[in-house]
């Protein structure tokens, strides 16, 4: 073992988590290596260290588990989710109706303006029958021969 | 896991039983998930709300749970599920305020420590220097390598436990532990010399 392979090892051998044969070279190697034995030494002051920082802190805190707390979070949670429900249903109702609306208009716009029907009723009519337009009455039946009496 | 191995513990239980079975289990290890969350946190204030959120998660999906595992391990790993959720969030709109590292009215200081009485003065107050600032080293490592550390060197979790909670491999823990170690040692060695470990030690 050189002193590089120890090195990544030193860790675990301080927590005596190697398996018994690392363990056996790990501590032949460092019977032998002094800087190794003091890389040793730093990485144990470190976790004496960091243990102290749990040790030195005062938990005595007044915390309890709070029934209500999470039962009220709970509430809000299911709260907040029917809100979201509710306004992402009233938002797919809104969409669908624009869209409804938007055809309705387009096709309001497309076939059922005057000025379309007169022209379509003419190019129907051939421009020679000299037939009155009237929107009223014969917009039914312009639509029927539209749409081929349907 | 095998499906066979699954321990239920409500079958059999009614919501109050539930609730009550619950309330015990969290009775008995409040104080470790609270440190766990100090130490994830670094401030109590947002320990106690780590803690509380970890509480409601844990009896939302309490079925889950399967009682021939550590009731503390599993909390515990929500709770550390909670807290990267929420480092995600906060490094996220960290970017729209830089420079606010701390945020008003934050608690930090929680000392009380253990004064060993052989200690002199000086020394207590190089100590309380020195703990001061492995703190600020803790929340300068990565997530991961935090994580191990606080698990394994501050918490004193075995490598197992850690690995349980962290959810991954007993080597990952060996090599991330590792490199959070080495890492805080340069830290120490940068601010305090060389040989301050050596003669610490």
């Amino acid at each position: 073992m050189n002193c590089e392979e120890v090195e990544r090892m030193l860790s675990a051998y301080l927590d005596e988590e190697l398996v018994a044969e690392e363990y056996k070279s790990l501590k032949k190697h460092l019977m032998r290596c002094s800087r190794c034995q003091k890389e040793l030494n730093k990485l144990r002051a470190i976790k004496s260290l960091m243990r102290d920082l749990d040790n030195g802190f005062n938990f005595n805190q007044d915390f309890k588990f709070d029934w209500e707390a999470v039962e009220k979070k709970a509430r809000t949670i299911k709260k907040r989710e029917a809100i979201l429900f509710s306004l992402a249903a009233a938002l797919i109702v809104m969409v669908l109706f624009f869209v409804v609306f938007q055809e309705q208009a387009q096709w309001e716009t497309e076939v059922m303006h005057p000025e379309i029907l007169v022209n379509l009723h003419e190019s129907l009519s051939g421009n020679q029958l000299d037939i009155p337009f009237k929107q009223e009455t014969n917009f039914i039946g312009t639509l029927e021969l539209v749409s081929g009496g349907r | 896991m095998d499906k066979a191995e699954v321990q239920v513990w409500y079958q059999g239980l009614t919501l109050e039983e539930e609730k009550l079975w619950f309330e015990e289990r969290v009775k008995s290890c409040e104080r470790g998930l609270l440190r766990f969350a100090y130490h994830l946190s670094g401030n109590m204030d947002k320990a106690r709300d780590l803690v509380q959120e970890a509480l409601l998660r844990a009896y939302q999906y309490r079925h889950s749970y399967n009682a021939s595992y550590s009731f503390e391990s599993w909390m515990s790993t929500i709770l550390l599920n909670v807290h990267r959720q929420r480092f995600k969030k906060e490094k996220f709109f960290k970017i729209f305020r830089p420079g606010k590292e701390r945020e008003d009215g934050e608690e930090t200081e929680v000392w009380d420590f253990l004064e060993s009485k052989e200690e002199g003065p000086e020394e207590r107050t190089l100590k309380r220097e020195v703990l001061g600032f492995l703190r600020e080293a803790i929340e300068k490592l990565p997530p991961q390598m935090k994580e191990v550390i606080v698990l394994c060197d501050v918490m004193n979790y075995s490598y197992e436990e850690a690995s349980e909670i962290i959810g991954c491999p007993l080597g990952t823990v060996r090599s991330r532990l590792h490199r959070a170690r080495r890492k805080v040692k340069n830290l120490v060695e940068e601010s305090y010399g060389e040989d301050f470990l050596s003669v610490w030690g």
